[in-house]
């Protein structure tokens, strides 16, 4: 089972190597295909992937400059989220996983998250805004929100259960 | 916590160091160390048995409960 175990950790520290090195890219990427849209304007129909937020530019280029770092800050808070579960996963592979260590990572981990949810809701809010507003071609452009089910199942686990591990674990270490 | 640990007394009784009481017990030094310095928060019912069995004493010899200390520490 411990084998299992370590083998699982091992595949989701891969797992969180490859989103933290996605994400990282594709934050550069947007914040480079940025800064060329602001000399070459027709850059804004074709950002990362694809993204065309050129009606935007168009309507007000502090809008689209606001609208394009949001979307370079949460792709550098996902980078760090995932740089956080490697360094959790790292620690839970060193040893018992019911340290002060592995918990402090936890809760640093669900603050982030709720950043993360609420910049990504900013950023859905002004979409609507310019939509409302009459800027055409943002309707499937909003992100999804739902991720804040995960946030409060994880810190109901890091309040409750990881500080009870610990208590359990520091009274096992004193058990003769 | 009221319990006291009188490993030391019984050790001193039979003549034995925390070594030698560690190797025929089977418990690391680290681990008769905390018990011995009462930091111990628990003891497993084996281990209890294995150093009774070695100092040849009883489990009272080895643990008492000190009510005038809990009086104590309840002011």
């Amino acid at each position: 089972m411990k084998k299992n175990t370590n083998t699982v950790i091992i595949f989701l520290t891969v797992f969180a190597w490859v989103a933290f090195v996605g994400y990282m890219v594709e934050g550069g990427a947007l914040l480079w295909t940025y800064i060329m849209s602001l000399i070459w304007p027709e850059t804004a129909a074709d950002l990362y992937k694809g993204l065309n937020m050129s009606t935007v530019h168009d309507y007000n280029l502090i809008f689209y400059s606001t609208t394009i770092i949001l979307l370079v800050v949460l792709s550098a808070l996902k980078a760090d989220i995932a740089y956080k579960v490697i360094q959790l996963l790292t620690r839970i592979r060193e040893g018992s996983p019911f340290r002060k260590e592995v918990t402090k990572n936890i809760d640093t981990i669900c603050n982030k998250m709720l950043t993360l949810w609420i910049m990504t809701v900013a950023y859905n809010l002004q979409l609507k805004w310019l939509t409302d507003r009459g800027v055409a071609g943002l309707e499937n452009k909003s992100l999804s929100i739902e991720f804040i089910l995960v946030v409060m199942i994880l810190y109901v686990f890091a309040q409750v259960i990881m500080k009870r591990g610990m208590e359990i674990e520091s009274e096992n270490e004193l058990t003769v | 916590m009221a319990i006291i640990v009188n490993l030391d007394v019984m050790m001193a009784k039979r003549k034995m160091s925390l070594n030698e009481l560690s190797e025929k017990v089977g418990i690391s030094l680290a681990n008769l160390s905390v018990l011995k310095t009462g930091k111990a928060k628990a003891i497993r019912f084996t281990t209890l048995d294995a150093i009774c069995r070695v100092l040849n004493c009883q489990p009272g010899d080895i643990l008492e409960y000190g009510a005038g200390d809990q009086a104590e520490d309840d002011d």
